[in-house]
């Protein structure tokens, strides 16, 4: 870490000033959420100073079993919460999702510690934010696929209805409502890869460059976890609505 | 010939059916009181529910042995509830046929179906257009164009007026009459029922049973 990241403690603290713009637009519009902002601002504040001061710990003290334990708390509360946000899932579908949502994660994270970057697997340095990104990305691919996919069954009652009265196979009638979810989930992915280096310069790059990092050097790492990205949200969402889907009829094609 | 007999049937420990037989080639009326299980009756017959206790028997094999997708092809459940994908009523056709594996009627026989449940349209027509009997209509020639052994239709009727409920039942009559059909009515429309009923089967409502 090169010196150009360290900021004064009260330049830091000038930035929750901003905090107030926000609060006095909501209090203009009567939006009731000012408790919210300034809890949310708080929780975001706690856990990142926590993690900060852990990674220190863990990067200092590289052992594997601190790495995987930081890594399996990640997984597990992206796995949680997605979880929660859909409490609709039976529990096979449930399970199916959050192996879908670690698998793919640590596939992916393997290869781009392996075969990518190339640094052994549980180096924290590079494990711990590659595998931080690619979970939270996943985290968000797979809650809108399954909010999408039970948006679909809902408003396609009557179709889903019929069609199984006339003899459809299950799996046909969920079809169309399978792809139109893995594109919801995909889509927001896909655009943030399009308008990247024009409209914004992405976190990670950003944090790159303010740790000293070379520009050209940080757009490579920033390619190969935008490809990385993209694959686990896509893989993921595949694979739990694939599967999860056919948790949704028995062996008499009853949904 | 009879067709489908029930055994000591119940559904959700609730509904408790008489024992029943419904002949083959027949038009079968299902009367009772709105909770005495008439759409729930449909629904164990295809097998899109199953009963908690007793057997339905389909050409006296055990409905449970048989898969279920082959089931429904064979006892057509019509919903009260009509749905009709975008395009026109030919793509209707098509559309439905590709979900259930069956090849579409060519448009003649489209005109026939269509002749049948007394929707004067051609099968270009867009669906869009079309009002609410309309639709149920077009949806009616449809789930006649699949050939089915027994059709079991719930409330086809719901959205018609009396005169045109009474040509599509007469349609439909001599055309399940002709390919040895067998049909099930479910009905609120008490005008049908003394004209077109062969036979009837009356459920009775929870609290009187």
């Amino acid at each position: 870490m090169t010196e150009a990241i360290s900021m004064q403690l009260g330049g830091f603290l000038s930035i929750y000033l901003l905090l107030l713009v926000i609060a006095g637009i909501f209090t203009y519009c009567k939006i009731p959420q000012t408790k919210f902002l300034l809890l949310g601002t708080l929780q975001m504040t706690v856990q990142l100073i926590i993690a900060g001061y852990v990674l220190l710990y863990i990067f200092q003290n590289p052992s594997p079993i601190f790495v995987l334990t930081y890594l399996s708390l990640m997984v597990g509360f992206a796995v949680a919460r997605t979880l929660r946000k859909n409490p609709w899932l039976n529990r096979k579908f449930k399970w199916i999702t959050a192996l879908s949502v670690i698998g793919t994660c640590v596939s992916i994270t393997s290869f781009m510690l392996l075969v990518v970057i190339r640094k052994d697997i549980l180096t924290p340095q590079y494990v711990i934010p590659i595998s931080g990104m690619l979970v939270s990305a996943t985290m968000n691919g797979a809650t809108l696929a399954l909010k999408s996919f039970k948006e679909n069954l809902d408003s396609h009652k009557q179709q889903i209805e019929v069609l199984l009265n006339i003899g459809t196979p299950p799996d046909k009638i969920l079809h169309p409502f399978v792809i139109q979810s893995l594109e919801t989930a995909f889509l927001p992915t896909m655009n943030s890869m399009v308008g990247m280096g024009i409209i914004a310069l992405p976190g990670m790059m950003t944090g790159q460059i303010l740790a000293g990092a070379m520009p050209n050097e940080a757009v490579l790492y920033q390619i190969t976890i935008m490809v990385a990205n993209c694959t686990t949200v896509c893989l993921s969402s595949f694979c739990l609505l694939y599967f999860g889907a056919r948790t949704l009829w028995n062996d008499r094609y009853q949904l | 010939m009879t067709l489908i007999t029930t055994k000591d049937l119940v559904f959700n420990n609730m509904i408790e059916y008489p024992d029943m037989t419904i002949e083959k080639g027949k038009m079968t009326f299902i009367q009772g009181a709105s909770g005495s299980g008439k759409s729930t009756l449909f629904r164990l017959f295809n097998a899109t529910i199953n009963p908690s206790q007793g057997t339905i028997y389909y050409n006296n094999v055990d409905i449970s042995t048989i898969n279920a997708l082959e089931l429904r092809r064979k006892i057509l459940l019509i919903n009260q509830q009509v749905y009709l994908f975008d395009g026109t009523i030919a793509d209707n056709f098509r559309q439905f046929h590709g979900y259930r594996g069956s090849t579409p009627p060519d448009e003649t026989a489209m005109k026939e179906f269509l002749h049948i449940a007394a929707a004067p349209f051609t099968p270009e027509q867009d669906v869009a257009r079309l009002s609410g009997g309309e639709k149920q209509r077009v949806f009616n020639a449809i789930m006649l164009s699949f050939n089915a052994e027994v059709y079991m239709w719930d409330e086809p009727s719901a959205a018609l007026d009396s005169p045109t409920a009474t040509t599509f039942f007469t349609r439909m009559k001599e055309y399940m009459a002709k390919h040895d059909k067998t049909t099930l009515v479910i009905s609120h429309d008490d005008t049908l029922y003394p004209k077109f009923s062969d036979a009837l089967i009356e459920l009775k409502s929870r609290h009187e049973v």
